[in-house]
């Protein structure tokens, strides 16, 4: 064991510095935001250091193992551990934690406290495309933020693609890390050239007209409190023990972080394009759900609950199966099943319709379908 | 609709005003056409129109805009953003959303529009512009030209009076960008709309066009503004119709080759003689530098390259044309190995160098590709070529790299950094970067591609003198007056193979698609560019 969380210090410190920046929150503290953002980032980067000089090549499996006892009836553990190929991958990260915010430096002159706080949780915390549509609306700087990047990637990648074959016609190939510079460099420098003229392009569009309102203080020491509370109540739970104290102080504090963001969320004025009306299929998905978690949080009797928690270190072994927790986490595939299913009526019905050349229309309406399904949520 | 009363501009730090004392005014329901050299203030002055200078862009502003009763600069860009719509040059930076019908929903979304007006407003700009049935396409599913008319698409949801675009086809092919042109003048004669469009490709818009600006360039500051008919005669570059009208003294000045050509039957019915005699033969003895033989290359289960032969002699300058995706690009590639071909050898310098790597291969074959910047990193442009030097492990020759530079015209950019000179110089730099080890062969993916006359002329000077040095030259371009003035052969694609193969006058003069506008005017001459039929005409009159 450790005598020090190095992992969590890694995880938490950029998380506790968003919210501590979110909770400080007006940009014309800048200096103040930057100056946080910065000192938090390459503390971050040099909390993973020790990760990366004591960890031992020669041994297998997971190493700086952090286990502590959560939630006994579903048996979790707040568990962590870094094995040979994520260490590097926690190095990198907290490395380019330091970059953008230095490159956020002098470019981001609004919203700063904003950008950093979205950027550090984000980084650490969030990366799931689903999410933007689930991002509250008190945030919705934040869902911005998320969609761009995301539309980034594809663009990203191809440009990378451009850059490999331009540079390798210049007779370039990769020996050593240095030779990555002329490979990354023109894409970081491209890249922060697409993002000014798209802060152009945004600009001219009116972006910034919805957005022109002050956080008040209330909501934003409440929010901040509440963000405290839950993690008070989470360590109480985890570190002293306390069964009762500690989810009722997480209740409070993310009780009232919802009734904040939601009041922030009315403040903010904004119209949704697509409507996701409640249907049969929603209903359906939503009931999945319910039996998977039935099924896995309650010990019903006779069924083997161990099969639930699979475990693959120290040593790799084959994983129990349960008959009735498989079919019933078969729920979970519910939406997935719908989705095939319209599609082939659909496509049958269209090739009934107006035979062979149909194929085509079919695809393309299958797509749309399968698209404004993974809408939903909103 | 759009005034300007003495407005001058100096960005933060300049030392020259980028726009002074502009004086303009362009009335409701026009489209005018602003022309100029790269760094003439083109888009400077554009951006005065909703208020991004100087709100975004920072620097000190003079001087009064007016915009449909607007004053942008005290209205801000917020509001201005309901009045002008804004389309800016590359259709990837402009794009919040991934899928059409969001982006199209993303400003009125964010105005907090009521979603059935919403829903009209979105319907009524997804017909406007033809993409009805892109709607729920991806955005990085689209072409360059689709994509552009989806920014306009976006541009127009809040129903704006102003439409301006600042050369929105400089990143696109000319299918492309004759689609997006296409729907501005829909858009100008159905609705009304008033347009304020900067455009370098001034042949395929100007007879639509009600008024021109042109902006003189660097320094002097002068505008000349007016009725398109006026202003044409007084600029220096032109498209090759305008020029020859000008040098013949038509009145009043054709815009279109239609109009064109009641002049030029007049003149051809005046003139005896046969065609002109045919130009001087290139060297057709010498062994070929670069050579395909029966190349076929697939892409999963698309064919590319369906056996492909092609020989380039040193000295020869050949031009490449086809539509997009017949395989142009994916020819060149396959020349420098990026490319492997399924059957069939590349030859190079009398070597079968099928399978080698591109390193070896481009230290004697230099490719420009058609972005340019993605090649571009070092501090300085003096760097990029002496890193392309060390990459192939020749020695560091300084004074080789500056020698070339200097050839580029660039000479006095050597210590910029390169990503901050115009698109014209950029590529200058990205040109010395593949050229600098001296290759016996240059191919070149859509030179022209964003460039302005001026720079066209002198890139095609540079061509020819290293053709006239014994170079090897391919270039695939789309610019079929550029093909017109420098090549000695042209190669038509189609579908991957090779369709026609000659010289300029029989392959360009034949094919009514990628005729140039003299060759339009005065078919079965042989003339293809000004220079021709001045110097046809002057041997004709002897």
């Amino acid at each position: 064991m450790q005598s020090f969380p190095w992992l969590s210090a890694a995880i938490w410190l950029p998380i506790v510095a968003g919210t501590l920046i979110l909770a400080s929150g007006r940009d014309r503290s800048a200096a103040l935001v930057r100056t946080l953002a910065l000192a938090a980032s390459l503390l971050g980067f040099l909390v993973t250091l020790p990760l990366y000089f004591g960890f031992d090549a020669a041994q297998p499996g997971l190493q700086f193992v952090e286990k502590l006892p959560w939630i006994e009836r579903l048996n979790a553990h707040y568990y962590l551990g870094v094995d040979g190929i994520s260490v590097w991958f926690v190095l990198l990260s907290a490395f380019m934690t330091v970059l953008v915010v230095i490159a956020g430096w002098e470019v981001i002159e609004q919203k700063v406290a904003q950008y950093y706080a979205a950027f550090l949780v984000l980084n650490y915390a969030v990366a799931v495309r689903a999410l933007v549509g689930l991002i509250p609306r008190a945030f919705h700087p934040v869902a911005v933020v998320v969609s761009i990047a995301l539309t980034f990637v594809p663009t990203t990648l191809r440009q990378f693609q451009a850059i490999r074959e331009a540079q390798a016609i210049r007779g370039h190939h990769v020996r050593g890390l240095r030779d990555w510079l002329p490979l990354f460099l023109p894409l970081l420098v491209g890249g922060l050239e697409r993002a000014l003229q798209l802060a152009e392009a945004m600009t001219a569009r009116g972006f910034a007209s919805a957005d022109r309102q002050t956080l008040p203080a209330a909501a934003r020491l409440s929010l901040a409190g509440g963000l405290a509370l839950l993690l008070a109540g989470w360590l109480l739970q985890l570190a002293w023990r306390q069964p009762i104290l500690g989810p009722a102080l997480m209740a409070l504090g993310a009780g009232s972080v919802v009734v904040v963001l939601w009041r922030l969320g009315r403040r903010v004025p904004r119209t949704t394009y697509r409507r996701h009306p409640w249907q049969i299929a929603d209903t359906l998905g939503a009931l999945g759900g319910v039996v998977a978690a039935a099924a896995c949080a309650v010990a019903w009797p006779g069924l083997d609950r161990a099969s639930i928690f699979y475990y693959p270190y120290p040593t790799l072994s084959l994983p129990d199966f349960d008959v009735v927790i498989g079919l019933a986490l078969g729920g979970l595939l519910l939406p997935a099943a719908l989705a095939l299913w319209q599609r082939m009526t659909r496509s049958a019905a269209n090739a009934a319709d107006s035979g062979a050349p149909a194929v085509g229309a079919a695809v393309e309406v299958s797509a749309q379908e399968a698209w404004s399904g993974s809408g939903g949520g909103r | 609709m759009i005034t300007f009363e003495d407005v001058s501009f100096t960005y933060a730090g300049a030392a020259q005003p980028a726009l002074s004392h502009v004086h303009l005014a362009l009335p409701e329901a026009t489209l005018t056409l602003l022309v100029g050299p790269s760094g003439a203030g083109k888009s400077t002055l554009l951006r005065c129109t909703n208020g991004l200078v100087p709100h975004f862009s920072g620097g000190t502003l003079s001087g009064r805009v007016m915009v449909g009763g607007q004053e942008p600069v005290l209205a801000t860009p917020q509001v201005m953003s309901r009045h002008v719509g804004f389309v800016f040059q590359n259709p990837e930076a402009q794009f919040v959303m991934n899928v059409v019908e969001d982006e199209l929903a993303f400003a009125l979304e964010n105005a907090a529009m009521p979603r059935q007006e919403m829903r009209i407003r979105i319907e009524e700009v997804l017909d406007l512009l033809d993409l009805a049935p892109l709607r729920a396409r991806r955005l990085e599913t689209l072409s360059g030209g689709e994509r552009q008319r989806v920014a306009i698409a976006a541009a127009l949801a809040f129903r704006p009076a102003v439409l301006v675009l600042d050369e929105p086809t400089s990143q696109l092919d000319p299918q492309s960008a004759e689609d997006v042109l296409n729907a501005l003048v829909r858009l100008n004669a159905d609705l009304g709309l008033t347009v304020l469009l900067a455009e370098h490709r001034m042949e395929r818009v100007v007879q639509y066009a009600d008024q021109v600006v042109a902006l003189s360039g660097r320094g002097g500051g002068g505008v000349l503004s007016g009725p398109t008919r006026e202003v044409l005669p007084q600029l220096d570059l032109a498209p090759p119709l305008i020029e020859l009208g000008r040098a013949l003294g038509w009145q009043p000045l054709p815009l279109t080759t239609k109009e064109g050509m009641r002049f030029s039957r007049a003149l051809a019915s005046r003139l005896s003689g046969d065609r002109a005699a045919a130009p001087p033969d290139r060297p057709t003895g010498a062994a070929p530098r670069l050579a395909l033989r029966a190349v076929h290359v697939r892409y999963a289960d698309q064919p590319a390259l369906r056996g492909v032969s092609l020989e380039v002699r040193p000295g020869e300058l050949v031009a490449l044309m086809g539509r997009n995706g017949s395989g142009k690009t994916t020819l060149l590639k396959t020349l420098v190995g990026l490319v492997k071909p399924h059957s069939g050898q590349v030859w190079l310098e009398g070597r079968n160098v099928t399978g080698e790597s591109v390193a070896s291969i481009c230290q004697r074959v230099g490719y420009l590709p058609q972005d340019p910047d993605a090649l571009l990193f070092a501090d300085t442009a003096l760097d990029e070529l002496r890193i392309t030097l060390r990459n192939h492990g020749l020695s560091d020759a300084s004074e080789r790299a500056a020698a070339l530079l200097a050839r580029l015209g660039i000479a006095d950019r050597a210590d910029r950094y390169p990503r901050d000179l115009s698109v014209g110089e950029r590529q200058r730099v990205a040109l010395g970067a593949v050229a600098v080890t001296h290759p016996g062969a240059l191919l070149l993916d859509e030179p022209t591609r964003g460039l302005d006359y001026a720079a066209k002329r002198s890139l095609a000077g540079l061509l020819r003198g290293w053709r006239d040095e014994g170079a090897a030259l391919v270039l695939v371009t789309h610019d079929v007056e550029f093909a017109a003035t420098v090549a000695d052969r042209v190669v038509l694609m189609s579908q991957g193979e090779i369709i026609a193969d000659g010289p300029p006058a029989e392959v360009m003069g034949s094919s009514p698609l990628f005729a140039p506008q003299i060759a339009r005017l005065f078919p079965d001459r042989g003339w293809l560019t000004v220079e021709d039929c001045r110097r046809g005409l002057a041997s004709l009159a002897s």
